[in-house]
């Protein structure tokens, strides 16, 4: 056969394929909306009987089923919020009061002479570097970065409605004001004065913040309320398609980890779930808590667990009476292998010399957990022992 | 086999396994099914709530409350400046106008529930219909106590805060607190917070502690909010 026949032969078989491969993809593996159902199954505390150490510079340690861990409260004040470098580790934190502060073992070092009052939010950037910063009126916040590399702080244009980082360290995605009509865009931070690429031109979606998934698929989310169906949606950049991810469910809010790789979710009365980057539950077991109390990745996640569970009986209007600050937890630390499906306590608050802890901004970086506490609204961290690396032999 | 042969198999392959499959394929593609236009209503109040508060602020009697519309057809974003829109409330036409794509309305004291919202689209030869339930409520008070379990030292000084939820103000000043705890009554004007002596009590009944807050709105005098609470001393 002549070799132009085979190449002809080879490009039908190479193309058939293809289209097999097309349709067959679309028909099994296709991603949809997907809606999520949980059954609510009250998980106990497991009282380890550990023996909790008090150590100097107001360390605390406890024994666990993985090896000793050890609480330490990380800030010298007071804090409202805080992120993670996660290349270098340095945690930077805002004071109550608006002080940029650097967490150090000695004394934490004032990083910047500017404060900031009324801070609303804050959203730490993909790599931990710089924080997305509200302030002001909530009706009609004010935004600035700090960035942690120069420890400087950057106001942004008064033209800013909402918005959020969009996947990059350079990127914002969020409702801009232009020509006195809101509009939802893509805005490059690196131009001066900034860039801004619209996406959806008068935007009049109302009580709604963006979380970028990926730099393609942002999360368009209601505000929620026990009184109220929430609802999610994911907005594809690229092709302009808004997708129902979420059904309306009251109380329903999310919060991703700290790597974006899963979801915590919770809707009310008292339902808690673990989601992939699709939306299919992937929860091992379903332990009532609340999303701000959790972060891991695709493998492991931890949780603080409140130990009474009466709270989600019922008696409360779950999350506004939580996000009110109407009632106070006492949590539990649990490791959940998400491959396994087990679920290990590793610290129990308010027993021993470990504090009461009602934890909230979790975030895990480097086996390091990292919380605020709202009984004193202190920064703290849970060092575990470190995981010895595989021996090849 | 000779080139004749090899070539009428050749166009036979491409044939079967390439025009074919284009034409299903083309075919397939043409007769996709659509997304149904779609409006979405979304809504949000404009009252007083703390700025560190996570949740969805809930309008109250007086509230301004403001409902806009967005359509979506084949999944994307409408423009709507040419569109007729109607709307109604609590199915009561409120306003209808080309480009009405939001609605702002204040809610009265009769109105505390849900709140039926709907939105017809003229789109078209079409009308597009959509609602939305909106919950009205009453303002709310939070006696923040920052103790596990509610449980404090005997002979302590400990701190309370009212923090108040939803009242159209726009500021604390506009407010006036006044404090039950135990049997002690105090007016703290627009304080919203009171510091308490925990004393040592001599039997049981006395370890626990009723606390009561009352938040008034300065400019609607019949607005007071009644708070209860209670703590327990160790």
């Amino acid at each position: 056969m002549k070799p132009l026949y085979k190449i002809i032969l080879i490009l039908f078989l190479v193309v058939l394929l293809g289209f097999l491969g097309y349709f067959l993809w679309n028909k099994f593996f296709a991603p949809s909306p997907a809606t999520t159902q949980q059954t609510n199954t009250t998980g106990a505390a497991v009282d380890l009987g550990n023996s909790n150490t008090p150590q100097e510079g107001g360390a605390t340690t406890t024994t666990s089923t993985l090896g000793t861990i050890v609480l330490k409260k990380l800030s010298d004040a007071p804090v409202f919020t805080f992120w993670v470098s996660k290349s270098s580790g340095n945690v930077f934190y805002l004071t109550t009061d608006g002080a940029a502060m650097q967490a150090t073992e000695n004394q934490d070092t004032e990083v910047s002479k500017q404060h900031v009052s009324g801070i609303i939010s804050t959203e730490p950037s993909p790599s931990g570097d710089k924080a997305l910063v509200s302030f002001g009126d909530p009706n009609a916040p004010q935004w600035a970065i700090f960035d942690s590399m120069d420890k400087v702080w950057r106001p942004l244009s008064s033209d800013f409605i909402s918005v959020s980082w969009a996947g990059t360290e350079d990127k914002l995605i969020g409702i801009i004001q232009k020509n006195g009509t809101p509009i939802l865009a893509s805005i490059n931070l690196l131009k001066t004065p900034y860039e801004a690429t619209v996406l959806v031109n008068n935007f009049t979606m109302k009580n709604v913040s963006f979380f970028a998934k990926s730099p393609s698929e942002i999360l368009i989310s209601e505000k929620p309320s026990a009184l109220y169906n929430s609802r999610v949606w994911q907005l594809d950049t690229k092709t302009g398609i808004l997708t129902l991810m979420l059904d309306p469910s009251f109380g329903t809010f999310l919060r991703w980890s700290n790597n974006r790789d899963i979801a915590f979710k919770f809707t009310s009365p008292n339902k808690f779930s673990i989601l992939n980057r699709s939306f299919s539950d992937i929860s091992p077991l379903v332990f009532p808590t609340f999303p701000g109390k959790c972060d891991g990745g695709a493998d492991v996640v931890f949780c603080f667990v409140p130990q009474d569970t009466s709270i989600f009986s019922g008696s409360y209007s779950l999350p506004d009476d939580y996000f009110m600050n109407k009632f106070y937890t006492v949590d539990s630390l649990h490791r959940i292998d998400l491959r396994s499906g087990s679920d290990s306590p590793i610290l129990i608050s308010n027993t021993g010399s470990v504090p009461a802890i009602d934890a909230t901004s979790v975030v895990e970086n480097n086996s390091s957990i990292y919380f605020i506490n709202k009984y004193d609204n202190y920064l703290y961290v849970v060092q575990q022992p470190q995981q010895e690396a595989p021996v090849d032999y | 086999m000779n080139h004749l042969s090899i070539k009428t198999f050749i166009s036979g392959l491409v044939l079967v396994f390439l025009v074919f499959p284009s034409l299903v394929f083309g075919v397939t593609l043409t007769r996709a099914p659509q997304i149904p236009p779609q409006a979405l209503l979304t809504w949000s109040a404009s009252n007083f709530y703390p700025s560190t508060y996570r949740g969805r602020a809930l309008p109250t009697p007086g509230t301004p409350v403001t409902v806009s519309v967005a359509l979506l057809q084949n999944g994307k974003f409408t423009d709507l400046s040419n569109t007729s829109v109607v709307w109604y409330k609590n199915e009561e036409k409120f306003d209808g106008g080309t480009g009405l794509t939001q609605i702002t309305f204040q809610p009265s004291s009769g109105e505390v529930g849900n709140n039926f919202i709907r939105a017809e689209l003229s789109v078209g030869t079409s009308t597009i219909d959509q609602s939305i339930l909106v919950p009205v409520t009453n303002p709310s008070v939070a006696i923040e106590i920052p103790y596990p379990n509610s449980l404090v030292d005997a002979s302590s000084d400990i701190t309370l805060r009212a923090t108040p939820f939803f009242f159209n103000i726009t500021s604390l000043q506009d407010l006036l607190f006044y404090w039950q705890v135990g049997d002690i009554k105090k007016d703290m004007g627009s304080d919203n917070s009171i510091s308490v002596k925990i004393g040592s009590p001599f039997s049981g009944d006395q370890r626990k502690v009723s606390i009561s807050s009352y938040v008034q709105d300065k400019q609607n005098m019949t607005t007071i909010i009644k708070t209860d609470s209670s703590l327990y001393i160790k």
